[in-house]
């Protein structure tokens, strides 16, 4: 074969390609279509799986739990709000292998945390954990983690409370352990307890989604927080002047506040039509609240 | 043409003379009765697992036919030498490797065929009867046949170029590439920076994408495949086989065969 | 201009899993033969290269002088007017040899050009019309054989007998070779008529006088010798 032909042949394949990566553009179109029904997840038995991967069930969970992650993380970046295959992913991972601790604690966070970010099943986070705990009795962190869960998603303080208790009576538990068990169940929610918590999650864990979403949760917080003090000021304005302010420039110029305050993404607050500190209609994390609050 | 349906139908005759192509079909079989076993360990999904059990058996057993048929396709000719008094006559080096590749699919779509029969027969044997929605198994056995054409077409050029393990071990690691595709294109740009998420989104989308020609899902659910997409399909595995083959006669052509 | 030309090549390996008869079924297919005419070519060429009767066993089980009938049948087939055979006889016993001598002679005769590789010289001699002859990866020499083997001057080779008694003219004697009571004589040309007086008068029985020609070996193996001689004087030379 002469070398033109060769050049000619390669031009071609070069079309071939190019041809090739279009018409996957379409392909794809079709068979996102045609999955929208069902993620694929044939085999749903978990004892099933367990009796037929024999030795390998413990590298069936690895590949199990990668699923999880790669599925959990294509949902986020699609924005796709159902998850309804997390929870079978997670029941067989933790099945074929009831060690794989990874597996137990971000795979609680996905399905407590309030959609979009997670499932909003924190009951089925509560099941995993236990069964977690069932397995590794000496993990004191899952005691960290259901107490979390109790916390923030089932909000039912004294299950919170008695979760960090438990935890802290092991040796190798970290201090604060005890103190958070105490303060829980004196005061219920409390600025503090959230802050501190939702620190420790951002400062420790290894996902960088769990990670971002620590980070919002501490900038609501803080938002929180900061519109009821000024609330309180609210309030001694109209104690001191009669009147509600209107803005918050109102309160600087009366010599309450030293300067406009900003939400952590810099945004400065407003008044709302209530007379209530708000979240500055441009700053992102109003919507951020949005969500949270319509799936609380 | 004639010359290409000379060297195919040696192929066909080569792979049916060998008697481990009996021994994989059977085997093929073998699992799809255990299927049946399987199914009926847990409760109303024995249809389900029969057809994805048996779908997987028929995917895996045909990928091991193509990859190790096919790696010897032209470099057995030249390790003992048969190749030479072919190539002295009036055929062309493009019609034989043609030739080859159509045999091969032949002699796959043959037995393809045969545990595809194998499977509706054990579909039969649980369920009694035939439904409408079981046309969608042979799209399903169709789509595996498209995905072998490739393999071969991968096969067939890398027995071009080298030696039948080296041939067997690319094989394998595009095999594997190309069905994590999906995956690579979800990788972020955070995990390592852009210039490689750029490199990945290119070659998610040429290396071959066999996820592509995996339809067990919707068809164990009885889920239709439409037609437009079966004939995509179809479009992209041709077009993989004309790029690959193409690669596959320059080198050819190229090769000094001493 | 495949179709032309016919190629045996050396070792010839064919599908084990075919019988002879699907082999030059397979082989004809790229001809343009009708189905009845490749039939029967097929045969005739078996039965040409003896195989007939082993045309239906599978090529795994055929001998090396088996497969160089059939690899003499495939190229042949299709009446090319140019063959070219390497080794053609390489793995034959005897008879198979002959058969394959009387074969290419038989092409030669009606016409076709053969070219022909050989290690065996004796081949070479008795059915070429031109020989070429390559040393050291080098053509040395191109002619018909018996031109260009006549380098050496000739000589003559008595046949002789004696009997009983002692034989005068030792010298004679000590340079001729002895087989039971038949000696061998080489004298040069010019001598002879002085070694036949001697015999005589010895009472010798004369066998036979022949001219003693070259062989090809022996024209072979004088150029041998000469490029290695050259080779040792690049050397010498290049150090």
């Amino acid at each position: 074969m002469k070398t033109r032909t060769s050049a000619l042949l390669l031009f071609a394949m070069a079309l071939g390609l190019a041809a090739i990566w279009r018409l996957q553009i379409r392909v794809d179109e079709q068979r996102a279509a045609l999955h929208q029904e069902r993620d694929d997840l044939l085999l749903s038995s978990p004892r099933l799986l367990k009796i037929m991967s024999m030795e390998y069930a413990p590298l069936l969970a690895d590949i199990y739990w990668t699923r999880v992650v790669q599925y959990y993380g294509q949902k986020h970046s699609e924005h796709d709000r159902r998850l309804d295959s997390l929870w079978p992913l997670l029941n067989i991972a933790t099945t074929l292998d009831p060690h794989l601790l990874p597996a137990y604690r971000f795979g609680a966070m996905f399905l407590s945390e309030a959609p979009p970010d997670g499932a909003g099943r924190p009951d089925l986070a509560v099941q995993l954990i236990e069964r977690g705990i069932a397995a590794n009795p000496d993990y004191w962190r899952f005691y960290e983690d259901l107490g979390f869960i109790y916390y923030f998603d089932v909000k039912d303080y004294a299950k919170a409370s008695q979760a960090f208790a438990e935890g802290s009576k092991n040796p190798n538990s970290a201090v604060w352990m005890k103190v958070m068990a105490a303060k829980i169940a004196a005061e219920g929610e409390s600025f503090q307890t959230s802050a501190f918590l939702w620190r420790d999650i951002y400062q420790n864990s290894k996902s960088a989604d769990i990670r971002a979403t620590a980070l919002a949760h501490l900038q609501l917080l803080t938002a929180r927080e900061d519109c009821q003090q000024l609330d309180a000021l609210v309030n001694e304005y109209q104690k001191r002047f009669g009147a509600r302010p209107a803005a918050i420039g109102q309160l600087t110029h009366s010599g309450l506040l030293s300067r406009a305050p900003v939400d952590p993404l810099g945004f400065s607050y407003i008044i709302g039509e209530d007379g209530k500190a708000q979240l500055n209609p441009r700053s992102p994390l109003l919507e951020k609240q949005k969500l949270f609050d319509t799936f609380k | 043409m004639k010359n290409i349906g000379a060297v195919a139908l040696n192929t066909f005759r080569e792979a049916v003379r060998d008697r481990v192509l009996y021994n994989l079909v059977f085997f093929a079989l073998l699992m799809i009765g255990a299927a049946i076993l399987v199914g009926q360990i847990s409760i109303g999904i024995e249809e389900v697992v029969i057809v994805s059990l048996g779908l997987s058996a028929i995917s895996f057993i045909g990928l091991l036919m193509a990859v190790f048929i096919g790696v010897g396709l032209v470099s057995k000719e030249m390790d003992k030498r048969t190749i030479y008094a072919l190539l002295a006559k009036p055929v062309r080096r493009w019609e034989f490797l043609v030739g080859k590749f159509a045999g091969l699919i032949f002699t796959l779509a043959v037995n393809t065929a045969a545990m595809a029969a194998g499977l509706f027969l054990a579909l039969l044997y649980v369920r009694h009867t035939l439904q409408r929605s079981d046309a969608g198994l042979l799209v399903a056995v169709y789509f595996i046949l498209l995905k072998l054409a490739i393999v071969v077409a991968l096969a067939l050029l890398f027995s071009c170029a080298t030696t039948s393990l080296l041939s067997i071990l690319y094989c394998a690691g595009f095999y594997v590439a190309g069905s994590f595709v999906q995956q690579m294109r979800t990788l972020r740009n955070d995990m390592a920076g852009p210039a490689a998420a750029t490199v990945m989104r290119w070659l998610s989308y040429l290396l071959p994408n066999f996820e592509n020609f995996s339809v067990t899902g919707p068809v164990a659910h009885g889920v239709a495949i439409p037609g437009a997409l079966i004939l995509q399909t179809t479009l992209y595995a041709a077009l993989y086989c004309v790029v690959l083959m193409a690669a596959a006669a320059i080198i050819f052509s190229h090769k000094n065969l001493k | 201009m495949h179709r032309e030309i016919g190629y045996l090549p050396e070792q010839p390996n064919f599908y084990d899993y075919l019988t002879a008869a699907e082999v030059l079924d397979y082989f004809a297919k790229f001809f343009n033969f009708t189905a009845a005419e490749r039939k029967e070519r097929v045969q005739r060429m078996l039965k040409k290269v003896g195989l007939e009767t082993a045309g239906k066993i599978q090529l795994r089980k055929y001998s090396k002088g088996m497969l160089q009938r059939v690899g003499l049948a495939q190229a042949i087939l299709h009446d090319p007017r140019l063959l070219v055979l390497d080794e053609p006889m390489s793995g034959l016993d005897p008879v198979g040899r002959r058969e394959v001598r009387d074969i290419i002679l038989e092409l030669k005769h009606a016409g076709k050009t053969i070219l022909f590789s050989t290690h065996i010289l004796s081949d070479a001699e008795m059915l070429c019309d031109r020989v070429g002859v390559i040393v050291g990866g080098k053509l040395q020499g191109v002619g018909a054989p018996g031109e260009i083997v006549d380098i050496t001057a000739q000589k003559m080779e008595i046949l002789f007998a004696v009997a009983g008694g002692g034989l005068i003219g030792a010298p004679l004697l000590a340079n001729a070779t002895r087989t039971g009571d038949r000696y061998r004589l080489q004298v040069a040309e010019e001598e002879l008529y002085g070694a036949l007086a001697q015999l005589r008068d010895a009472g010798a029985k004369i066998l036979s006088v022949a001219q003693v020609k070259p062989t090809l070996e022996e024209y072979f193996m004088h150029l041998v010798a000469a490029d290695r001689a050259q080779a040792t004087a690049v050397e010498v030379s290049g150090k």
